[in-house]
């Protein structure tokens, strides 16, 4: 059974372990001959217990809650109830005339799709040309590095301020900028119009598609630039250490080989850097997938909020994520806990399953030197 | 290896200890088993310790709560606790404590989220204390404004007193006079149409929008067309009716004003108002006193929310009134006394200018501290003297949260934007908040 | 003339600049805007068109900011402060241990146990607020509480309580356990020939070698100790040991109209964690590069 477990373990099909480096393997052969290391559970046991009564437990708890109507307190046992809700109609629905649209939670999933692949695309992919030209970089390289990084060591709701400020449509200065330039104003944060539709606008087309499917919202790619903006860094210096641990007669190898350019990143560094990657794009996935606060930050509203209770998630629900939609659930309408559960066990689901064909898609691209 | 044990068994070991066993110590939420404690004391036996949670977290409030304990100096102290500056941040902490334990035993709440504790079965009925003699006199009843006391016995708290005044503001209108002036009014408007014919002739004059107002203002909408002369659902609290004319009025009336630029949508509508950028704004009347500082050098009035041409003065009441949790007979009746304190004239007149709520007492008035401070901001006697009588709570229902905050929020945008016309929108508001209300029977 | 090869490894080196100046430009811009803003006037501040630099500077902004709360900033600060070198602390030595025992330990349940702490970075936040108020008030024998958990407040309205819930981080333990399997099991093997315990080999041995993971570890879990908002709002009640984002909420509500002020505000949350990053970043940077001279 352990040997067979450890045969996995060391080939590397499956699990996080694929991101070993080639240092794993020597700790194989004298391992086994020791036998059980039964000391092992005494270091593991205070992460497991706290990770067990504060990050497993809620989730079984929260399990319970998902079936039942459940208020602030507990109301009736509903079973699969809130999950028939959600698969049902919350999904995808059809409207008057029998045409299929997004329902609330759909909208949400797909909200969230948007605001994860565009977040993680932009901030993986930036960060990795950023980090290699800091890598090659001499001049004002340590000034630069603490540069990008700042955004990173910010408080997201102090800094989602600053960026409402920033965005604001009439005392803006992004408006400003683009007021200097002769560019129309924007209304940012407060626009539910579709990226897609608004760049397609100025070229005279408008495409018969529902504003689902034409992209994100205006004020969702605010949002997105804002997490961009604050998550970068934390990619940077993953990179950066993934870089400076690659060794160096490679590099130097391919430099000597004359592969210079864009075939030395194609060919050389990229490959090396892969397990890096992998990791860093299953890590923001999840951690977008299930962002708030940025999302929070920017759309509750401005300073302090409206009149009477205004919610995260507009304009129009264009950036309302399945967090913020669980959130909304579970604080405003209180009466909806047991729902916001089982969305939110939707939301580990999804997660889950996406993390699952991360490993089966990329890990079969990623090199292990 | 011993050594190995041990240490790493003493690292883990407190652990264990303190977190282990709670995997099946902490099963399930303690549900709301708690008793009703209905029977009224007749006399506070010994010193009793009250834990408060209000959401303002001003000095308004921490000064009364110190006139409170300095009053009943061994009979009663009052614990207070800031709990965060919206009110979702509030819930959060309510919700938290109904299913671990740690209520408070007094809070503030604003009606949606009463009528939810009630429904939860977490509040004490103040009935019962109001027929003792611990309860109000006749005449003391009669010196609330009708829309503070009104708020307190609803219909979805089951026709019971569920909660008691507290702070009391109203939605009104903020008019920049520098800007009136330049545009030649020389009052602010009254009704619906000068509000529409001021800021587009504000707009022209001074190329600054006419009003300003918050992005998706499901709020203003639900009021205006209250003060048109339809309330949102009727007095049931079971049909919607939202697709009378009054609707369609007030939908076309703002989309026009939009299209034509004298009306703008931003998330920081009230600095855009309190810096001259915007002649219009309807904002809450608790800052008709912390505005006169932002606002030194520019004249500005606060004037009642217009209404239809017709149609008596009517506003929406804001603000929150006091709960009672479940707790002992001997802490819900200091619990009690404390709201009583708390809602009278003369800590009212103490307390409303520093936290910017109207007094809920109408012989607050009198009193010097009130004069004092309308003296050095006139715009609060405004407030108080002219928009206070005409302050209500909007018809109340289950559904009115999420028809304000999500249904209406999400017309406005659409018809403000173009994207519905006026009776789409008014269709889509009816057809939506009907659901809504059905949906939450 | 200058030497063309010279030249032409002169261009190589400088020509990121031409992406990387510009770049982190527009990285500090908010930060440049946020402390411009926020010794503007009130006046000056909403002006239209915006103003670059301020006329006057007011500096009276950060003063009127540092008392408005409950409690002064200095108060909110040495709670965060000790929120997040407590924190981060006992974070930092369960994260050792358990990612130790994953790389270099053979234990049945291994593989599953790994899996499942991994699975917890997939929660969201959101909804073990309320289960784990729950937890923290009935832990058992603690705060008043009987055995069973009931009687007292467990860890509520305590430092430790808010501490809790975050110690344990899959991410932290994943990190560190990638660096401690780059170290060769041969290294123990000899240490343990030398008489050399488990602990010993750790924290003498192993763990200089992860230093720039440990590193990484410190510095995401101060941060992230120092964000943390609506948890500490939630499980106190005491405005004495409340953290410093607290603070910055009841200014959101209470400078509503005054963007100077929230941008002092906000000011104010940000520049301990940038000034702790720029003192730390060299011994950071060390580290990093530590690992890069290793490789």
């Amino acid at each position: 059974m352990t040997i067979s477990l450890d045969k996995e373990l060391a080939s590397g099909r499956r699990g996080p372990d694929r991101l070993a480096p080639p240092g794993a393997k020597a700790r194989r052969l004298p391992s086994r001959l020791r036998g059980v290391d039964w000391v092992a559970y005494a270091y593991v046991l205070p992460s497991g217990v706290l990770l067990g009564v504060f990050g497993l437990w809620p989730v079984a708890f929260g399990f319970w809650i998902s079936l039942w109507q459940w208020g602030i307190v507990p109301e009736r046992f509903v079973g699969l109830g809130n999950y028939a809700h959600i698969f049902g109609s919350d999904l995808v629905d059809h409207d008057a005339s029998g045409h299929l649209q997004a329902g609330p939670v759909g909208q949400a999933l797909l909200n969230t799709i948007y605001y994860t692949v565009a977040t993680v695309g932009a901030s993986v992919a930036l960060a990795f040309v950023i980090a290699y030209l800091l890598f090659r970089v001499r001049a004002l390289r340590n000034l630069l590095r603490t540069l990008f990084f700042l955004p990173y060591a910010t408080t997201i709701t102090a800094s989602g301020l600053v960026f409402v400020w920033i965005f604001d449509p009439q005392l803006g200065v992004a408006n400003a900028v683009l007021r200097a330039l002769g560019l129309p104003a924007q209304t940012w944060l407060l626009d539910p119009t579709p990226i897609g539709r608004k760049l397609l606008a100025p070229i005279g087309l408008s495409p018969g598609l529902p504003d689902a499917l034409l992209g994100p919202s205006v004020a969702l790619c605010v949002v997105i630039v804002f997490s961009v903006w604050n998550t970068l860094g934390f990619s940077v210096m993953i990179y950066l250490s993934g870089l400076s641990a690659l060794p160096r007669e490679l590099m130097d190898a391919a430099d000597i080989d004359g592969a210079a350019g864009w075939r030395k990143v194609r060919h050389v560094v990229l490959p090396l850097v892969s397990p890096t990657t992998l990791f860093l794009l299953v890590y923001t996935t999840a951690m977008s997938f299930k962002a708030f606060t940025p999302i929070y930050a920017l759309t509750q509203g401005g300073f302090g909020g409206g009149n009477g209770v205004q919610r995260a998630g507009g304009p129009l629900g264009t950036t309302n994520v399945l967090t913020i939609e669980i959130f909304n659930d579970f604080y405003q309408e209180q009466n909806k806990v047991g729902y916001a559960s089982a969305v939110s066990f939707l939301l580990l689901a999804v997660l889950m399953l996406l993390t699952l064909l991360q490993f089966r898609l990329l890990g079969r691209r990623t090199h292990y030197a | 290896m011993n050594t190995t044990w041990r240490t790493a068994g003493l690292t883990t070991g407190a652990l264990l200890c303190a977190v282990g066993l709670t995997a099946c110590g902490a099963t399930g939420p303690a549900t709301s088993s708690s008793p009703k404690q209905s029977a009224v004391p007749a006399a506070l036996n010994k010193p009793v310790t009250i834990t408060y949670w209000e959401r303002y977290c001003d000095e308004g409030i921490t000064d009364a709560v110190k006139r409170f304990n300095e009053e009943n100096r061994n009979k009663i102290t009052v614990k207070h606790v800031c709990a965060g500056s919206d009110e979702t941040a509030l819930a959060a902490k309510i919700q938290s404590a109904a299913a671990g334990g740690g209520l408070p035993d007094i809070a503030t709440a604003s009606e949606q989220y009463a009528a939810q504790y009630n429904q939860a079965h977490l509040l004490q009925p103040l009935d019962p204390y109001l027929a003792s003699h611990w309860g109000v006199s006749a005449k003391e009843k009669s010196d609330f404004f009708p829309g503070a006391i009104d708020r307190t016995k609803l219909k979805v708290y089951g026709n019971q007193t569920m909660s008691w005044p507290f702070a009391s503001t109203a939605n009104a209108l903020y008019v920049n006079m520098d800007l009136l002036h330049k545009a030649g009014i020389k009052q602010p408007p009254t009704t619906w149409q000068e509000f529409q014919s001021d800021a587009q002739t504000i707009k022209r004059a001074t190329g600054k929008p006419g009003w300003v107002t918050a992005p998706g203002d499901g709020a203003d909408l639900l009021d205006a067309i209250w003060s048109s002369g339809t309330p949102w659902v009727d007095a049931a609290g079971t049909k919607a009716q939202l697709d009378a004319p009054t609707t369609v009025g007030v939908l076309r009336s703002w989309q026009s004003m939009f299209h034509n630029g004298s009306a703008v949508v931003s998330g920081n509508y009230k600095s855009s108002f309190t810096s001259g950028q915007a002649g219009m704004v309807f904002a809450s009347t608790g800052y008709a006193t912390t505005w006169s500082s932002d606002m030194k050098n520019a004249d500005w009035q606060i004037a009642m929310f217009p209404h239809a041409q017709g149609q008596p003065p009517l506003t929406e009441l804001f603000g929150s009134a006091h709960v009672v949790f479940h707790s002992t007979p001997q802490r819900q009746l200091a619990a009690w006394l404390f709201a009583k304190y708390m809602a009278s004239a003369q800590n009212q007149a103490l307390m409303c200018p520093g936290q910017g709520c109207i007094p809920a007492t109408q012989s607050s008035i009198a009193n010097p501290a009130i004069n004092d401070a309308i003296k050095s901001a006139p715009q609060y006697g405004t407030a108080i003297n002219d928009i206070a009588p005409h302050a209500h709570l909007l018809p109340q229902s289950t559904a009115l949260a999420s028809v304000r905050g999500e249904i209406a929020a999400d017309v406005f945008t659409k018809v403000t934007s173009g994207k519905l016309t006026p009776q789409q929108g008014a269709k889509e508001l009816q057809n939506k908040a009907q659901q809504a209300i059905d949906s939450a029977q | 003339m200058p030497d063309p090869q010279r030249f032409r490894h002169r261009l190589r080196a400088t020509l990121p600049l031409v992406v990387l100046v510009p770049g982190a430009a527009v990285m500090i811009f908010p930060f440049v805007w946020m402390l411009l803003s926020s010794l503007k006037s009130g006046a000056e501040v909403s002006h239209l068109p915006p103003t670059l630099w301020p006329h006057k500077f007011q500096f009276s902004n950060y003063a009127t900011t540092w008392r408005t709360p409950p409690q002064t900033f200095g108060r909110y600060y040495l709670n965060s402060f000790i929120l997040a070198a407590g924190g981060t602390l006992l974070k930092a030595v369960i994260a050792t241990l358990a990612a130790y025992a994953f790389a270099h330990m053979r234990f049945p349940g291994r593989r599953l146990l790994f899996a499942a702490f991994l699975a917890t970075m997939m929660i969201p936040g959101e909804v073990t607020l309320i289960p784990n108020f729950v937890t923290i008030r009935h832990l058992p024998f603690i705060g008043g509480n009987d055995g069973s958990g009931y009687g007292g407040h467990g860890l509520y309205d305590t430092y430790l309580g808010m501490i809790l819930p975050s110690a344990a981080d899959a991410f932290s333990i994943f990190l560190l356990r990638q660096a401690f399997l780059s170290i060769p099991a041969d290294y123990w093997e000899a240490a343990r020939l030398d008489g050399c315990g488990r602990l010993r080999y750790l924290w003498s041995v192993a763990l200089p070698m992860v230093r720039p993971a440990l590193a990484v570890v410190v510095v995401l879990s101060t941060f992230e100790y120092w964000n943390s908002l609506l948890w500490p709002l939630v499980v106190t009640n005491s405005e004495a040991i409340r953290p410093v984002q607290v603070g910055i909420l009841y200014l959101q509500g209470e400078f509503n109209s005054q963007p100077n002020l929230i941008m002092a505000a906000a000011a104010l949350s940000i520049l301990p964690m940038l000034a702790l990053y720029l003192l730390a970043q060299r011994q950071f940077r060390e580290s990093v590069a530590y690992s890069g001279l290793r490789g």
